[in-house]
């Protein structure tokens, strides 16, 4: 979260973390992602690290997308397609136009995600919109140092001629607002789809291990069932443009009498935009818990817990068994979908609104 | 034969190449948090090695902070030694840390 928004953030650079969500500045045009503890104190010893180098992936995705689809349904879309093994070994680039239209908020979650399904990272080319983001922030260059930034900056993008290993084209308008039904990301169905049939060697055996967990079944739809928990919030969502769009949403709403509901800023920042703009007042009217920053429910290592057999829609990035607390059943959806679950105490299609 | 995006940023990364087909990339910025920095800040204690670039370092509390009261102490206590941790070791190294209290803080990276 403060790497883009302090501008530490640029195009072209290499940037690490030991987390793997570290993907998400690749939304620059910067080559980021995930190292494990070894790897970090590599890089605090050398600034530098051995690597084999990943193989080539890119992802189209053309078209307009539905009103009420969020970049959120995309990433869901395209992780449910390849399952979650079907980016390893891959560095993923992110390209078409439903892509170029998104804002930089948009594109971090998507690039937030390229690890749910196996890969390395996931990388946007920068254009206008990354350089209108980081031009003026802390970091960030300025003067003339940001023109010759910006001139190399604009040199990014893969040439016409230049060869992927692997590439897919989806259509923007045959994505609908997307749930998890299971235990990885890339059990994902769209709202109006009932939860497949997996048999034989394709693993039943760990579908069927999954369903168990999230207490569904094959054949069940998702639309309409009772929710407990409303978590928004996690480095996947929970960007200004998130919370505004939840507030704008449930402003004069109240959340279900049946539904816990909390919204985490994923920074300091964040909160102290949404509490200028008054959404921390929105959503608390309607029934809110607004939470000081932090990665709170995304991941059970905190204070913040989903309690067990309970199930929870989460704008987070990881549907794992106990991932938000033991034998919590996590539904991973865009903010938009989760605003609109607080509000009914079920899931419901959020295009109905619209 | 043109680049992609990917081969245009990693190539100007490369510093060396090794045996094998490895390569080594040099990182722009390496951003550390309370959970999987300790055993390589330890690492580095045990060698008696600096951080090599403590300004390319940037480092925040985020994973195990409570959401709720932060002006108190963090109640979990391996939560709490974590952060602590963080804190000491950014003073030991030479790394600026966001940490909790700071105007800017991350959730994640």
């Amino acid at each position: 979260m403060i790497g883009p928004e302090l501008g530490v953030t640029q195009p072209g650079m290499t940037i690490v973390c030991g987390d793997s969500h570290t993907s998400t500045h690749g939304a620059f045009g910067t080559i980021a992602f995930g190292i494990g503890t070894s790897q970090v104190e590599q890089v605090l010893a050398t600034q530098c690290l051995l690597l084999s180098r990943p193989k080539k992936m890119r992802i189209n995705v053309d078209g307009e997308l539905q009103k009420g689809v969020l970049s959120k349904d995309i990433i869901l879309y395209i992780i449910s397609q390849l399952t979650a093994a079907g980016g390893t070994g891959y560095f993923i680039e992110y390209a078409g136009s439903a892509i170029r239209n998104l804002s930089m908020e948009g594109r971090m979650t998507i690039c937030n995600m390229s690890i749910e399904m196996g890969a390395r990272g996931g990388m946007i080319a920068p254009d206008q919109i990354t350089f209108d983001y980081v031009e003026g922030r802390e970091f960030a260059p300025k003067g003339t140092d940001f023109d010759q930034a910006k001139a190399y900056w604009s040199t990014l993008y893969s040439d016409n001629d230049a060869v992927f290993d692997k590439e897919y084209h989806y259509r923007a308008e045959e994505i609908e607002p997307m749930l998890t039904y299971g235990t990885n990301p890339g059990m994902g169905i769209r709202i109006n789809d009932a939860i497949p049939t997996v048999s034989g060697d394709q693993g039943e055996a760990s579908f069927k291990k999954a369903l168990n967990y999230m207490g569904l079944s094959s054949g069940d739809k998702l639309l309409g069932h009772p929710i407990d928990y409303v978590f928004i919030g996690s480095c996947t969502n929970s960007r200004i443009e998130d919370l505004r769009l939840v507030a704008e949403f449930v402003k004069g709403k109240k959340v279900a009498e049946n539904v816990n509901a909390m919204v985490v800023p994923g920074s300091q920042q964040v909160r102290n935009q949404a509490r200028s703009e008054g959404l921390d007042q929105i959503l608390t009217e309607a029934g809110f818990d607004f939470r000081e920053a932090g990665c709170s429910a995304c991941l059970g290592m905190n204070e913040d817990k989903v309690p067990s057999g309970q199930y929870c829609v989460s704008t987070s990035n990881r549907n794992f068994e106990g991932r938000q607390g033991p034998g919590a059943r996590t539904i991973l959806a865009s903010p938009l979908m989760a605003a609109a679950t607080a509000i009914e105490g079920k899931i419901v299609d959020i295009r109905k609104y619209l | 034969m043109g680049k992609t995006l990917f081969e245009k940023v990693w190539d100007a990364h490369v510093v060396d190449r090794v045996d094998g087909g490895m390569e080594v990339l040099y990182i722009d910025k390496h951003l550390i948090h309370e959970v999987t920095s300790p055993q390589a800040f330890q690492g580095l204690r045990d060698r008696q090695i600096a951080v090599a670039r403590p300004q390319k370092t940037l480092a925040t509390a985020d994973h195990n902070v409570p959401t709720k009261d932060q002006h108190l102490p963090i109640k979990e206590a391996l939560s709490r030694l974590q952060v602590e941790k963080l804190v000491e070791n950014c003073d030991e190294f030479g790394v600026t840390l966001y940490g909790l209290g700071a105007p800017i803080r991350a959730s994640y990276t």
